[in-house]
């Protein structure tokens, strides 16, 4: 009994006739070529797939809707216990003043949020990389996809802190002022520097395993030169420019700002470094569009 | 309208053999010491340079011409690591040529491992959607198929529950399902058919069949030579890196075959390495296939005798034992199974020790053309355990010289495809003379 002798027999659902092939998808010749030069940033071709990455975006959302009760738990309760064993740690233990009046632990979760962003966005652009590996034998889509889509974690994350701040905030006393508006600029800013980390550390992972393994050391490097645990007036008078070199500062001072009213408010140094920091994050893309096309071969 | 669906010239693809670490670019050294660099450089300033001269290149695919015609539906057959995967990989454009170039008129589309990009905690529904658009569809296009989709993959009651919880059939059915009802016109099926119950698996190639019909060009790898026979409208061989054969899929497998396992037709069994019963009760010694006269060879036309001879050793006269020849045919069927104890002179008696022969005749006019394989086996009903086995002892072709002889009659053309081709016996009835049939009143 032949294939065909079997669908006559039963005739499935799937019989009816198929539609017709759109016509204008037959005629286009696809040349792949070896030894192609790769031009621009692709973002056109990211475009083409923005249905892609809206589903997998929604894919992210919904696998979040629908954890488990414990899981939110959890998702919650990580940050705060950070806080409380380093409210612990450096301020009755280290003895770490911020001069302020305000409590250390408000302090401590003004820069915890965007330095969580931060290292989220980037820990989930490489990992995106290794974990979606499946498709890259079978399927063909922009990569880059993979490292933007990460991001929907850390927002989410970023939202349901910022919230539980404000209301901690709200509920203390505090005053909340119209600084909050700058939040999402100093947030989109942490996004941005994390994905050009991400992008270019995805990229070079492939080719260098060896990034993986540091990988870990290094953002907790970047933890300890930024002022998320202490003031950065700690840091020397001289050395203060270098220091202000490293993006994360002023994030980490605009957050204060916006939440606690501390320090200056953000000034045109903070624009140049986000016009920097968007050039660094182009410069992500040019490496991994550069790079993807060889993904393939070496993962 | 281009008369191709896929087009290759002079196809390469160079790897390097051994960790990545080793690669070289040339141009990257400063006094013998590779420059940390030396690996991304290139890649980021479109200077690659392979060098086809290193002794650790490797050509998974070398000057690869292939032309498929629209509507063709291609097995690609060939042991693992002949570069079947490579040609599909660059085709879904995973990967890039190392040299030549290969044109695709269309979309194509790639059956993916089962599962690949399902979540676990979404609904077979946000699956599909999510699946289909990885996959380069639209959630339009996905939409105006979804009944389809769903209707395929019979799970229609549990669409809206999390596919953490589907059986890893229904799982299965809804991944195939999805990538099956994909809007492409070169489909990329690679070995993805090997899961699934038998009726679904017949279910998936009916599908590949009509999507055939409809138009689009499928590119098949499989293992499972009968389904490359029973679909394919063609088929190519590969081996180490190049198409060696491109014909009927018929052929091509036969073919396929007989390089992977040469033919054994007269085959005989060292002392020491014979196959031998558990207990050293029994010893395969020899296996033949040989003709009428006595002489063995290899292909025999399907109007002659085929006789499979066998040699063992009895070396100790502890248990009665039968004696059976197992006949496989090339796509995997068992053909049948034959086995001694009517015509075997000792009877269920425990022989005596010695050297024993026995001759099995596969009647002519029996067997249709194709690649028999044979297994041979002496075990005994006593203890379950104690056997002596030679799986693919031997094999033969038989063949058809097309003359008008035996069951073929005056029948000119090609034999139809079936394991058997027996002469069986037809009655006729003039309409005068109509056979007695019990008439209802």
């Amino acid at each position: 009994m032949t294939v065909a002798d079997a669908q006559d027999q039963k005739p499935a659902p799937e019989d009816t006739a198929l539609p017709p092939p759109a016509p204008d998808r037959h005629q286009a010749v696809h040349r792949i070529v070896a030894d192609q030069k790769i031009e621009g940033l692709g973002i056109e071709e990211i475009w083409t797939y923005r249905e892609l990455i809206i589903g997998l975006i929604h894919r992210d959302f919904m696998a979040i809707k629908n954890q488990t009760p414990t899981a939110w738990f959890w998702r919650i309760l990580r940050p705060t216990f950070t806080l409380i064993t380093y409210t612990i740690l450096f301020e009755q233990i280290g003895k770490v003043d911020f001069g302020t009046g305000v409590p250390y632990f408000f302090v401590m979760s003004a820069a915890l949020i965007p330095w969580n962003i931060f290292s989220q966005v980037t820990l989930g652009a490489v990992t995106s990389i290794a974990s979606n590996s499946a498709f890259f034998g079978k399927v063909y889509f922009p990569r880059m996809i993979l490292p933007v889509v990460s991001v929907t974690d850390a927002v989410v994350d970023f939202l349901l802190t910022t919230v539980l701040l404000l209301a901690l905030l709200f509920y203390m006393g505090m005053p909340l002022t119209m600084n909050l508006v700058v939040v999402p600029f100093f947030a989109l800013w942490a996004i941005l520097l994390g994905l050009g980390c991400g992008l270019w550390l995805a990229a070079i992972n492939a080719l260098y395993r060896e990034v993986n393994q540091a990988l870990g050391y290094v953002i907790q490097l970047g933890f300890f030169f930024s002022p998320i645990v202490y003031p950065s007036e700690a840091i020397p008078e001289r050395f203060r420019d270098l220091y202000h070199l490293n993006p994360l500062v002023g994030i980490i001072e605009g957050f204060r700002w916006a939440f606690l009213q501390q320090g200056d408010p953000p000034n045109l140094t903070d624009l140049i470094a986000f016009g920097l920091t968007c050039l660094f994050a182009l410069s992500g893309m040019w490496a991994f569009r550069r790079i993807e096309r060889v993904f393939a071969d070496v993962i | 309208m281009t008369k191709f669906a896929v087009r290759t010239e002079k196809l390469g693809k160079m790897y390097y053999l051994g960790a990545l670490s080793e690669q070289q670019y040339s141009g990257y050294d400063i006094l013998g010491f590779n420059l940390p660099m030396r690996r991304l450089w290139p890649i980021l300033f479109n200077d690659r340079q392979l060098d086809p001269n290193n002794e650790k290149a490797f050509w998974a695919l070398r000057d690869l011409d292939l032309e498929v015609r629209p509507g063709e539906l291609v097995g690609v057959v060939g042991k693992n690591g002949s570069g079947k995967s490579t040609l599909l990989k660059i085709l879904a454009r995973v990967t890039e040529p190392s040299a030549g170039f290969a044109e695709v008129t269309g979309q194509v589309g790639s059956l993916l491992e089962v599962g690949t990009g399902f979540h676990p905690e979404l609904t077979g529904r946000q699956n599909v959607y999510l699946n289909g658009s990885i996959m380069g569809m639209t959630s339009e296009q996905i939409t105006r198929r979804f009944d389809e989709i769903i209707d395929f993959a019979e799970v229609e009651r549990f669409i809206d529950t999390p596919v953490k919880h589907y059986s890893s059939g229904m799982y299965m059915r809804l991944a195939f399902s999805v990538a099956a009802h994909m809007e492409c016109d070169i489909l990329i099926v690679d070995e993805v058919l090997a899961v699934g119950d038998f009726q679904f698996q017949k279910k998936c190639l009916a599908r590949i069949e009509k999507e055939v019909k409809s138009g689009k060009t499928v590119l098949f790898v499989s293992h499972n030579t009968s389904m490359i026979m029973q679909v394919c409208t063609r088929c190519v061989l590969f081996e180490g890196g190049r198409i060696i054969e491109d014909g009927l899929p018929q052929a091509i497998v036969e073919s396929y075959i007989s390089r992977s396992s040469p033919v054994h037709f007269d085959r005989s069994f060292e002392e020491d390495t014979a196959p031998t019963s558990e207990e050293h009760t029994f010893r395969l010694r020899a296996f033949r296939v040989i003709d009428a006269e006595g002489s063995p060879k290899a292909h025999f036309d399907v109007k002659e005798p085929v006789i499979i001879e066998m040699r063992w050793d009895i070396l100790s006269s502890r248990y009665p034992f039968d004696v059976n020849i197992t006949v496989r045919h090339e796509s995997g069927v068992t053909v049948f199974t034959s086995l001694d104890n009517k015509d075997a002179p000792w009877q269920g008696q425990p022989p005596k020790e010695g050297q024993y022969t026995a001759r099995c005749t596969i009647p002519p006019n029996f067997l249709n053309e194709g690649l028999f394989m044979v297994d041979f086996t002496i075990s005994t009903r006593v203890r379950a355990t104690e056997y002596a086995t030679c799986p693919d002892a031997g094999s033969f072709y038989v063949v058809d010289d097309m003359k008008n002889e035996g069951v073929r009659g005056d029948w000119n053309g090609k034999w139809f495809t079936s394991v058997l081709r027996p002469q069986l016996h037809w009655t006729h009835f003039e309409p005068t003379m109509l056979p007695v049939t019990k008439q209802s009143t």
